[in-house]
């Protein structure tokens, strides 16, 4: 039993030191000795970089806008109804629009429009260009060449005026704009930054309609505009100053008259859905109490989230500063102009109302020449819809205007 | 009786296989020699070296933050990796004569690219990045009238403070451009 025990602890002893023997083969064998402390930091060290490179907020991938130009067509139909002074007219109206893209500095655009008042024929048709104009634009100034519509360009009102143009809004021109921006106080010291302004300079070959225009230079018009745009109590606010001057006498009541012309536009825009528009505006500087006159309106637009029918509603009217009725201009006190429009889809309708006689504008210009006969321009344009209303009704009912039409 | 001697035998023979030509006795030998020579050694190290001076705590003149002492050295210069890599976004805005417009510029440092995106109050048509200083324009892109583009755009140059952004807008018709510089200082770092 001695010897069976003996024999236990021999076979146990002898076990434990072969195990020690194939531990110290094993380690001679070993390339190189890695403890388990490096080991495990190179480990969090790893660990550590991947959940900080996620926690950086990753950007959504880049894109690359489109290269090269895109043109784009659309056709609108439109139906309508308008009733002045001439009488009521309905008709249907087709206009096809082409517009190229930004290409190269160059931008192409035209607006053709064919108008036929309802009947079981197909003919009368009438053919307006409203626009067709290129613009080259440089990185710091651009220039426009062709028929333009100019509504916002030089005045922040929608119907009446813009009175150094004499109420016409699409126009043929070449002119120019180039950004600038002006410092006071003291140079490097104490410079205060005013408003960024531009400044644009268009010239007018003629600013006749085509049944009084000639070609020799004696109707051209220059117009200079500088615009200013600041933020005032964080409302986007504008103020567009223009100076206009003629080559030709043509009207003392008038822009016409050799002597400048001056409209000063503001406009603010409350909560970006109460706009306030307002102008001043003196047509011939000579005779600066006859032919001054001021005009304001509000703008709601924006308001198809609230009001599903309706988007945008806009109020105007005009107040001409002349003291007394002076010989043949006897202008109309506080006609005024209410619209109201909506876009939903590709349908569009809208509704306008004014009892303007289109004072201070070409169409009511009347001259001493018995050869000169008006008219010689449009009236007051309803610029969304390219619209001019011939005068209000008898009685001074006013004029209406409404519209269904269809774009794609 | 008969298991227990045949379980000593295969014990037994496999011991002498493992063990060689050693005996079991000269093994325990060395074994207890190995044991008393460890001993010996340690009394003697006991011995020899004095003791220990009692250690004098100081004032604490730097404390090491909580949150640095988290990081390993390893992680640390990981981290200072990490933090080079991770994009920068830098906001600007500008108004012009038409409106306010704003742009966001994502620099990646070390990287050659960077990401633009802007807000304008007009729609867009084009959008040039000019390099200031060396007056070249190092991207042109041309857009569909749009506000704000759906993601950023990138523009194959590292990002450099002397960049201008020029955004030709559609004002009623008219396109205009509205430029916004990109100069670093006057940037406002919204995230590093």
């Amino acid at each position: 039993m001695k010897s069976l025990k003996l024999a236990i602890v021999a076979a146990v002893i002898s076990i434990l030191a072969s195990v020690q023997l194939m531990a110290v083969e094993a380690a001679v064998k070993a390339p190189a000795t890695v403890t388990p402390t490096a080991s495990s930091a190179a480990i969090t060290a790893t660990a550590a970089t991947t959940p900080t490179e996620e926690a950086t907020p990753q950007p959504k991938p880049a894109i690359q806008p489109q290269q090269g130009p895109a043109t784009k067509y659309s056709i609108d139909i439109k139906t309508d109804y308008q009733e002045d002074s001439a009488g009521q007219v309905i008709s249907n109206k087709l206009s096809l629009k082409a517009k190229q893209t930004l290409f190269d500095n160059f931008l192409a655009e035209a607006d053709i429009r064919f108008d036929k008042p309802m009947s079981n024929e197909n003919s009368p048709v009438t053919t307006e260009i409203l626009t067709a104009k290129f613009q080259y634009v440089n990185n710091y100034f651009n220039i426009t060449a062709g028929r333009a519509e100019l509504t916002k360009t030089i005045s922040t009102l929608n119907f009446f005026g813009p009175f150094c143009t004499a109420g016409q809004r699409y126009l043929d021109l070449v002119g120019f704009t180039i950004p600038f921006y002006l410092k006071a106080g003291i140079p490097e010291l104490e410079e205060i930054d005013l408003p960024p302004l531009a400044l644009s300079v268009y010239y007018f070959p003629t600013m006749f309609n085509y049944l009084h225009t000639a070609y020799d230079g004696s109707q051209e018009y220059y117009l200079f505009q500088v615009r200013a745009n600041a933020e005032i109590a964080k409302c986007p606010s504008q103020v567009i100053i223009n100076v206009g001057k003629s080559t030709s006498d043509y009207f003392n009541y008038s822009i016409l008259s050799t002597n400048p012309a001056i409209d000063v536009s503001v406009s603010t825009d409350l909560g970006n859905h109460f706009k306030i528009n307002a102008c001043g505006a003196v047509l011939n500087t000579s005779l600066f109490q006859d032919t001054s006159v001021i005009a304001g309106g509000i703008e709601l637009h924006n308001f198809s989230e609230w009001i599903f029918v309706i988007d945008e509603l806009i109020f105007e009217t005009q107040m001409p500063l002349i003291q007394g009725a002076a010989a043949g201009f006897d202008p109309q006190k506080f006609p005024w102009f209410v619209s109201v429009r909506n876009k939903i889809g590709k349908f569009r309708y809208g509704l306008a109302a004014t009892t303007s006689n289109n004072d201070y504008t070409f169409n009511s210009l009347v001259s001493y020449d018995p050869n000169f006969a008006p008219p010689f321009g449009s009236g007051n344009v309803y610029a969304p819809e390219g619209i001019q209303f011939n005068g209000a009704n008898a009685g001074g009912a006013p004029c209406w205007y409404g519209y269904v039409g269809y774009e794609y | 009786m008969k298991k227990s001697l045949l379980i000593v035998v295969m014990l037994f023979t496999g011991t002498m296989l493992l063990a060689g030509d050693e005996s079991l006795q000269l093994q325990k030998d060395e074994i207890w020699d190995m044991a008393k020579m460890y001993k010996q050694e340690n009394e003697k190290r006991a011995q020899r070296l004095p003791p220990a001076a009692k250690a004098v705590i100081g004032k604490i003149l730097h404390r090491v933050s909580k949150k640095a002492q988290k990081i390993a050295p390893v992680q640390q210069a990981a981290a200072a990796v990490n933090v080079e890599t991770k994009p920068n976004v830098y906001n600007f805005a500008a108004t012009t004569a038409w409106g306010t417009c704003k742009a966001e510029v994502i620099e990646y440092p070390g990287k050659p690219y960077f990401d633009v995106t802007f807000d304008s109050e007009n729609p867009v048509q084009g959008l040039v990045i000019r390099d200031n200083s060396r007056k070249m324009d190092v991207y042109t892109g041309y857009l569909s009238d749009v506000k704000a583009p759906d993601a950023p755009i990138r523009i194959n140059y590292a990002y450099s403070p002397m960049y201008l952004m020029i955004l030709k807008t559609n004002v009623d018709g008219e396109i205009q451009p509205q430029i916004i510089a990109l100069y670093k200082k006057d940037v406002v770092k919204t995230a590093q």
